[in-house]
């Protein structure tokens, strides 16, 4: 980020400390949460929110991978193992990384701005509440006749016309979360907009707002066309409307295209806030300041804007003529150049730094080399002949997995690893820190990189049987899988920890090449930060 | 942490809104306006174009 110089308050007297919190009641008990306008209490139950979806999203997995130890059915029939891989999909993009990201935002972006909280405290709260609703709702489904939607996370025509209650449920809930996150975005655009501190120009912002601010206009832009979709299926199934019905004149390839038209950019959702946790921890640990700021902005609104004309490439095999083939295979390699400026910014700001290997840096170092893994399968899948090869094959499986959870989960990690101390004011565990990273990392490549052979070899997703020939990479596969999601408990057990105001405690800035307004308030942040705006210099 | 009385007692929760200017709030309202207005007009735009839209694309060429 740009340098940002805040003005210097001697100890005591840091912005917020002794003086936020005794002028105002903070509520406390059940009405603390269930009213929360406090930023930090929503972005702490967006959270823990998003913790337990990715502990369910996470046992769907494991299910899945038992199912595929072995050929044969031996655990569930393959109506429930379609339900399971569905499930796990929603759960986790709509669930866990989405919501996760919102959390994060909440809790530093009015403290790395300057600003006193968000803009819409009361929207806030509505926002985080719709979300258990929803969650309810898309797991009950599991419990209805027919049980839970298994048309895929991409709810395609005709299969979710054609559905149980259990889709009307799905349906139901990804109109709520999809709301949810609208007014979060609404929220995030109107504060970074509105609210910045007296000096905060834009591009003195750190990166993490940069990313989330462009995050946000991608969602306000496509979270409705995903809304329209499944209102679309929505009236087919029960209104006698048909848009997707091809005996009635619709056609279910127009759903593929506007889900994509929302689809693709949501990849996007999902990675860049992590660009932006990304471009804090590399500095803050290089103990250099970030190569190429400004273009990294732009890189980001460069990926945001490209990211709405590629959906097709989901769909090279769906029928389209040659000059469209053409036109979105090409458009999507552009999409390479500001990736490439990005992970080429992050090298050069490691570049002769004076590097530690804290975790939140091992766990942003892991995000480079591994989601640049994901970018380069992703730039193999945009070469139509070679997609058309491999669609809905496991090398897809492996592509988005090393891009959704290298990418998009290493990237929270970092970030939890490096706000915790802000957040809990205890030092989280080093030992448990490494330990999580290197295992979660092992297991994570142990699980994802046979993926890729299996589906150069044809293994086709979404089946729960398959040829005794993929056996040996399958069980690979599920051993890495149980190991990962064995991994994840060190994650909890550390944070859980720091929660409890076990480890040492932590100062206002622990990380000496960490730069930024939130570290000029003290650990933990007080409950009511920046009611006086701080001056950037 | 500071002891602080429960919120049910007739005391009045907190909230950033004291932090903010009236000249604020009323920008922030203006923009959350635009901003619902602009996601709903893609909503009913993508419904209302419905059937017709994409279909250059569509279908086995």
């Amino acid at each position: 980020m740009s340098s940002v110089t805040v003005d210097h308050l001697p100890p005591g007297q840091m912005h917020g400390e002794g003086h936020d919190d005794h002028h105002h009641a903070i509520p406390t008990g059940w009405r603390r949460w269930l009213f929360a306008t406090n930023h930090k209490d929503i972005g702490t139950m967006y959270l823990i929110f998003s913790f337990v979806m990715l502990m369910e999203g996470g046992t769907l997995a494991l299910l899945l991978r038992t199912e595929l130890f072995e050929p044969g059915l031996q655990f569930f029939r393959p109506e429930l193992f379609n339900q399971f891989t569905t499930m796990h999909g929603l759960v986790m993009v709509f669930g866990a990384i989405m919501p996760a990201f919102v959390g994060f935002a909440n809790w530093m972006i009015p403290m790395q701005i300057g600003a006193s909280d968000m803009a819409f405290a009361r929207m806030n709260n509505f926002s985080f509440w719709l979300l258990p609703v929803a969650a309810i709702l898309l797991t009950a489904s599991f419990f209805v006749p027919g049980g839970a939607t298994a048309a895929g996370w991409t709810l395609y025509a005709p299969l979710s016309v054609q559905m149980g209650p259990g889709m009307d449920l799905a349906i139901f809930a990804m109109h709520l979360m999809g709301a949810s996150s609208i007014m979060g975005a609404i929220n995030v655009i109107v504060t970074i907009l509105n609210m910045r501190a007296p000096g905060m120009t834009l591009m003195k912002m750190p990166l993490f707002c940069w990313t989330w601010l462009i995050t946000a206009f991608l969602l306000i832009a496509v979270m409705p066309v995903l809304a329209a979709a499944i209102t679309m299926v929505l009236t087919d199934r029960h209104f006698g409307t048909d848009f997707f019905n091809a005996a009635a004149g619709g056609d279910p390839v127009l759903y593929q295209h506007v889900f994509w038209f929302f689809g693709h950019p949501e990849v996007y959702i999902m990675i860049l806030p992590a660009f932006g946790i990304v471009s804090l921890v590399v500095p803050t640990f290089a103990r250099k300041t970030l190569f190429g700021y400004a273009s990294m902005v732009y890189a980001t609104a460069a990926i945001a804007v490209l990211s709405f004309i590629v959906w097709a490439h989901h769909m090279f095999t769906t029928g389209m003529p040659v000059t469209g083939q053409l036109y979105f295979m090409y458009a999507t390699m552009l999409i390479s150049i500001p990736t490439g400026v990005k992970i080429f910014n992050w090298v050069a700001t490691m570049w002769r730094g004076s590097m530690t290997f804290e975790t939140p840096m091992l766990f942003a170092i892991g995000f480079i080399f591994v989601f640049t893994i994901g970018g380069f399968t992703g730039l193999i899948l945009s070469v139509a002949p070679i997609d058309i090869q491999v669609h809905d094959t496991y090398y897809v499986v492996a592509h988005f997995h090393y891009v959704l959870v290298a990418g998009s989960l290493f990237g929270l990690f970092a970030g939890a690893y490096y706000w915790v101390p802000k957040w809990t004011g205890r030092m989280y565990s080093e030992k448990l820190g490494k330990l999580h990273f290197w295992s979660s990392m092992i297991s994570f490549n142990l699980t994802f990189f046979p993926m890729h052979f299996l589906g150069l070899a044809g293994m086709p997703r979404r089946y729960a049987d398959y040829a005794a020939q993929f056996t040996t990479f399958h069980q690979i596969a599920t051993i890495g899988a149980f190991w990962f999601g064995l991994s994840q408990l060190i994650f909890l057990y550390a944070m859980l920890r720091c929660y409890a105001g076990k480890g040492e405690p932590a100062p206002a800035n622990p990380w000496e090449g960490a730069q930024g307004l939130e570290w000029s308030v003290p650990s933990p942040a007080p409950f009511h930060t920046f009611e006086t705006p701080p001056e950037v210099k | 942490m500071i002891a602080c009385m429960p919120a049910q007692a007739g005391m009045r929760i907190a909230d950033h809104a004291d932090a903010m200017t009236p000249e604020q709030r009323r920008r922030n309202r203006i923009a959350a306006t635009i901003l619902v207005a602009f996601a709903a007009v893609i909503f009913v735009w993508v419904i209302g174009k419905g059937g017709g839209l994409f279909t250059p694309f569509g279908g086995p060429g």
